[in-house]
C-alpha cells in the first residue's frame, strides 16, 4: 500500500509540474476555447477551471492546463507572460503561472505525513494565543477579502477608462469611414485640387 | 583611477605563470584596508551603472609591468536576467551565479576596479555546500543558490562541478572566512548546519539541557521507528511528522553523543552531528526527504544497534508515560511528543499499535520517578508478557537496550525497558481495547464499536481515537489524525457534484467553513481531523488556491450530516481551542459559499458594439481569437495597462502576506508548546 501510495503521489507531483495556472480569463472562456488557444504551444492534455466559491465576488476565472511535457509547461508560462496574451477577448492579456500543489483539486495525501491535533484546556497558556490567532485568522481573511475589493474596483476603472478611450477612437474610425462614404471626402479633394484614393 | 593613493599590498604568493613565467600570481592581497582572498565576493564599480556589479575573484595575478589584475566570475542580479526568469520568484537578495560558457561568464579586469567586499552566502542545498549559519544568513548581503547558465541562458539550481575552470566547492560558501587549518571543522560545519537546518525549518526547540529524561524520551519515532517499521517490512507510511521527526533528530542525536563518550553529554550539535555521521546517521538524506534521519542500512554496527535499541527502549517507556501524563506536571516537550511516540508506533504494523499501554497506577508511579529524580531506574518488567509475534529483533534490541541503560549511568537518565513486552497473549483486538480503557480518564468508557475499528485502508484502527474523545473533548491530549473510517452511510451524495451538495447542505445550514488549516492538507485528512476531533462524519473539500489565496492559511468546505452537529462544530471550535499541528488554531464558521453568476462583462474585455464592428476588421478577428498584441497597435498599450495593473496588485498582495506572515510569527513565537 505504501509504496503506491508513494507512487501515487510522485506521479501527481510530476503532473503539478507540467501544468499550467492561468488566470485573469473571461468567464465567458470555456474549456474548448482554451485547448484552442493553448494548443499552437504543445498538446493539452487536460483543463480544469478552478471554481471559486470562497470569494463573496467575480473573480476572473482561473484554470489548470496540463500539458504533455514540463517543458511544454515551462514554454507557455515564458511566452504567455513575454508577450501580452490574449484569449477570446481584448485588451486584458491572460497570465500563466506554474502551478502548485494547493491549486488542485484532488490530490493524493502524502504519503507518511501526519497530522495532529489536540483540544486544548482553557487554563493553558496557550490557550489565549490561541484565541488570538482564531482572531487573527479572520482579521486577515478580511484584509485579503479588502484587498481583492479594492483591486477588482481598480481593474473596473481602468476598464471604464479603456473603454471610454475606445469609443473615442471609434468615434474618429467612424466620422472618417462617414466622410469617406458620402463621398464628403472626394468632393472636399476635388474643391482643394488633391488627389484622394479610397482604401 | 588614483590607485597611488591607496593602500595595496600583496599577500600570499601563489605561483608563476605565463609565457616567460613572468606573472605573478596571488592567494592573497590587501587593499584598501580589506584584506581579499581568492573566491571573495566583490563589489566592481561601474560609474554607468547606479548598483555596483558583483563577482567571485577567481584569479589575481601581477603582469610583468605591475598591472594588477583579477578575474572575476560574475553573479548576475535578477533583473539582468529577468527576461530568462520567466514567472520565477526570487528572492530580495539573490543573485545567480554565472555558469556555463560564453559571453558574461567571467572577465578580466584591473584590480582597482574593486570597490569593496560583499559578502555573499551560498544557500543551495547542494552537498557540496557547507550551510550557511542563520547568522552568516542575516549578515549577508547577497544570497545565491541558482545559477544561470550564459551560454544557454538556462536557470538552474543545480550547480556543474567546474565553473570557469574553478572548482566548484571553492564557490561555494568558503571556509576561507574562519580561520585557517580547520577543514576538519569545517567538515563538521557542515554537518552541523544541515541538521540544524532542518531543526529550525520546523521550529523545534532544541533539546533542553535539564530534562534529560525528557531528552530520552523524546527520542521516539525518529530514525527508529523507522527502523523497525523497515525491518517488520511493513511498507506504509513510517515517515513522521516534520514535528516529531525534528525532535527526534536532536536527541537521537545527543543520545550518540552520550554513549560514544565523546564531549559528555554536550548538546552541542556540533558534536552531535559528527558523531551522527559516524554512526551512519547520513544528514544530507534528510534534505531530501520530509522525514529527517535516515538510519542507513539499519546500522549494521553493533554500537549502532545498541543505540536503537536503546532508543526502542526509551520509546517504549515514554509511550507508557504519555496516555497519563498529567499536563501541567512535566516539561511541555514532553507532551509535545507524546504524540510522536503514538503516531510511531501507530504507523507500525497492527501489533505495535495495539500494544503498549500501561496501566494507570504504573504510568503515574513512572511520572512521578521521573519528575523526582529525573532518573529512572531500571525495573524488570511488571507484566512480561510475551507476545510470540514480535520479531526477533526486538528481543535483541531489547538487550542491547539493557546494555546501554547500565552503562550511561553517570547521572544520565536510565530509560526504563520494563514495558517493551507488555502485551498479553490475547488477540490484539482485545489488547487494544483493555489499554484503550485504562490509558484514558475512566470518565465514560466509549465502547469501541464495529465501525471505530475498521479503518479505510483496513487496518486496525488505533485505540487512542476512542481514548481521545471523552464528553467529546479530551483536553491536551494529543491526536493523531488518519484517515476517518469509511463507514458513512451518507454516500448517496457521492454522485452529485459538489457545487450542488455545497448548496443544498448550505441551505441545511450544515456546511461549515475551516479556516487557519495548512495549506497543503488535503479534503481526506481535513475529514480525518474533524473525525478525530469530533467524533463526527462529514464530507470535506479544501478550497482550492489560486493566486489571491494566502500563503499562511488554507480553507475547507466540510458538510456535516446535521444542522446541530454543524453548530456545536463551531460552538466547540469557537469556544475552545483545537490545535493542530505547528500551532494553528481550527477556526469554524458556517460556510456562505459563494456561487458565481453565469455573467458576460469581465473587466479588461472591452465589446464593441455590432454595428461598428464590422468597419474595424482587425478588433473582430482580435474578439473572436486568442492572439499576441503587436507592440504597435492600441491593444497593446492596452495590454500595458492591465499587466501595470497586475504587477501593482501583485506587489500588494505579496506585501499584505508578508505582513500578515510577520504578524503571525510573531503570536506563534508567544505559544509555550510548539
Amino acid at each position: 500500500m505504501g509504496s503506491t501510495a508513494e507512487a501515487e503521489y510522485r506521479e501527481f507531483l510530476e503532473k503539478v509540474k507540467r501544468t499550467v495556472y492561468i488566470d485573469n480569463l473571461s468567464p465567458r472562456v470555456t474549456e474548448s476555447v482554451l485547448i484552442t488557444a493553448l494548443s499552437q504551444f504543445g498538446v493539452v492534455k487536460s483543463v480544469k477551471f478552478i471554481p471559486n466559491y470562497i470569494e463573496s465576488r467575480d473573480i476572473p476565472q482561473c484554470a489548470l492546463l496540463e500539458m504533455e511535457s514540463q517543458k511544454q509547461a515551462k514554454g507557455v508560462i515564458l511566452d504567455i507572460n513575454r508577450f501580452s496574451f490574449m484569449v477570446s477577448g481584448m485588451p486584458r492579456p491572460v497570465r500563466a503561472r506554474p502551478a502548485q500543489a494547493e491549486m488542485f483539486d484532488e490530490r493524493p495525501t502524502k504519503p507518511g505525513r501526519k497530522i495532529h491535533c489536540r483540544w486544548l484546556d482553557s487554563n493553558d497558556p496557550d490557550f489565549e494565543i490561541g484565541k488570538k490567532l482564531k482572531h487573527l485568522t479572520q482579521k486577515h481573511a478580511a484584509e485579503a477579502s479588502v484587498l481583492l475589493k479594492q483591486q477588482l474596483e481598480r481593474e473596473e476603472k481602468l476598464h471604464r477608462q479603456q473603454e471610454e478611450i475606445l469609443k473615442a477612437n471609434y468615434k474618429k474610425f467612424e466620422l472618417l469611414n462617414d466622410v469617406v462614404k458620402d463621398k464628403t471626402a472626394t468632393g472636399l479633394a476635388r474643391y482643394y485640387n488633391v488627389k484622394f484614393r479610397d482604401g | 583611477m588614483a590607485e597611488e593613493d591607496i593602500e595595496f599590498k600583496w599577500g600570499t604568493k601563489r605561483g608563476v605563470g605565463g609565457k616567460r613565467k613572468n606573472v605573478q600570481f596571488y592567494e592573497t592581497f590587501t587593499y584598501d584596508g580589506d584584506e581579499y582572498s581568492l573566491f571573495d565576493s566583490v563589489y566592481l564599480y561601474d560609474e554607468k551603472l547606479a548598483e555596483p556589479y558583483v563577482g567571485k575573484l577567481v584569479k589575481i595575478w601581477e603582469n610583468p609591468d605591475q598591472t594588477k589584475r583579477i578575474k572575476v566570475l560574475w553573479f548576475f542580479r535578477p533583473h539582468e536576467i529577468s527576461s530568462y526568469l520567466g514567472s520565477m520568484q526570487t528572492l530580495e537578495n539573490e543573485l545567480f551565479l554565472a555558469s556555463g560558457e560564453g559571453e558574461g561568464l567571467a572577465n578580466v579586469n584591473s584590480l582597482e576596479a574593486i570597490a569593496g567586499k560583499c559578502n555573499v552566502v551560498c544557500t543551495s542545498k547542494d552537498p557540496r555546500n557547507p550551510q550557511p549559519t542563520d547568522e552568516e544568513l542575516r549578515n549577508a548581503d547577497f544570497i545565491f543558490y541558482r545559477t544561470f547558465d550564459v551560454g544557454r541562458c538556462e536557470i538552474s539550481d543545480k550547480i556543474d562541478d567546474k565553473i570557469a575552470g574553478v572548482e566548484v566547492k571553492l564557490l561555494l560558501n568558503s571556509y576561507g572566512s574562519k580561520k585557517p587549518g580547520e577543514a576538519s571543522k569545517f567538515v563538521l560545519d557542515k554537518k552541523e548546519v544541515g541538521v540544524k537546518n532542518i531543526v529550525t525549518d520546523v521550529k523545534v526547540v532544541p533539546p533542553k539541557k535539564n530534562i534529560l529524561g525528557n531528552g530520552l524520551t523524546n527520542m521516539i519515532d525518529g530514525g527508529h521507528i523507522n527502523d523497525l517499521a523497515k525491518e517488520s517490512a511493513s511498507p506504509m507510511s513510517i515517515q513522521k511528522s516534520t514535528y516529531g521527526g525534528k525532535i527526534s533528530i536532536c536527541d537521537v542525536s545527543t543520545e550518540i553523543t552520550k554513549h560514544s563518550h565523546i564531549d559528555g553529554r554536550s548538546f552541542d550539535l556540533r558534536t552531535v552531528c559528527k558523531l551522527g555521521d559516524k554512526e551512519t546517521i547520513d544528514p544530507r538524506a534528510s534534505f531530501d526527504k520530509q522525514e529527517s534521519i535516515n538510519w542507513s542500512d539499519d546500522v549494521k554496527s553493533s554500537d549502532a544497534t545498541k543505540i536503537e535499541g536503546q532508543k526502542e527502549d526509551v520509546s517504549r517507556d515514554k509511550i507508557n508515560l504519555m496516555p497519563k501524563v498529567p499536563k501541567d506536571s512535566l516539561p511541555k516537550d514532553i507532551k509535545g511528543n507524546l504524540l510522536d511516540s503514538k503516531i510511531g508506533l501507530m504507523t507500525k504494523d497492527d501489533v505495535l499499535n495495539a500494544e503498549n499501554y500501561l496501566p494507570k497506577s504504573f504510568v503515574n508511579e513512572k511520572v512521578k520517578n521521573n519528575e523526582d529524580s529525573s532518573e529512572l531506574d531500571n525495573r524488570p518488567s511488571k507484566k512480561a508478557k510475551f507476545d510470540g509475534s514480535i520479531k526477533m529483533i526486538r528481543d535483541k534490541i531489547k538487550d542491547n537496550a539493557l546494555n546501554i541503560s547500565d552503562k550511561s549511568s553517570n547521572g544520565v537518565v536510565k530509560p526504563t525497558i520494563n514495558t517493551i513486552n507488555d502485551f498479553g497473549p490475547n488477540s490484539k483486538h482485545k489488547l487494544a481495547r483493555d489499554s484503550y480503557g485504562l490509558d484514558r480518564d475512566p470518565v465514560k468508557i466509549l465502547k469501541p464499536n464495529e465501525e471505530l475499528r475498521r479503518i479505510a485502508s483496513g487496518r486496525l484502527l488505533k485505540p487512542s481515537y476512542e481514548a481521545s474523545i471523552e464528553d467529546g473533548k479530551v483536553y491536551s491530549q494529543t491526536m493523531e489524525v488518519t484517515r476517518r473510517p469509511e463507514v458513512d452511510k451518507s454516500r448517496w451524495f457521492k454522485d452529485l457534484p459538489w457545487e450542488e451538495r455545497m448548496r443544498d447542505a448550505h441551505e441545511r445550514g450544515t456546511l461549515v467553513l475551516l479556516q487557519n488549516l495548512d495549506r497543503s492538507y488535503t479534503s481526506a485528512e481535513v475529514e480525518g481531523l474533524i473525525w478525530h476531533a469530533f467524533n463526527e462524519k462529514c464530507t470535506a473539500k479544501m478550497v482550492q488556491q489560486t493566486t489571491f489565496s494566502s500563503p499562511h492559511y488554507g480553507q475547507a468546505f466540510a458538510i456535516f450530516t446535521k444542522r446541530e452537529v454543524a453548530e456545536l462544530v463551531i460552538m466547540k471550535l469557537d469556544e475552545g481551542c483545537l490545535m493542530l499541528s505547528n500551532g494553528r488554531p481550527l477556526v469554524g464558521s458556517f460556510g456562505t459559499p459563494y456561487f458565481p453568476q453565469k455573467k458576460s462583462t469581465f473587466f479588461g474585455h472591452i465589446n464593441i458594439s455590432r454595428t461598428r464592428l464590422h468597419m474595424h476588421r482587425e478588433m473582430k478577428e482580435a474578439v473572436s481569437t486568442s492572439h499576441y498584441s503587436q507592440p504597435n497597435t492600441l491593444e497593446y498599450d492596452m495590454a500595458m495597462e492591465w499587466c501595470l495593473l497586475q504587477e501593482r496588485s501583485d506587489i500588494e498582495w505579496k506585501k499584505l502576506y508578508k505582513q500578515q506572515g510577520e504578524e503571525l510569527r510573531k503570536f506563534k513565537s508567544n505559544q509555550k508548546s510548539k
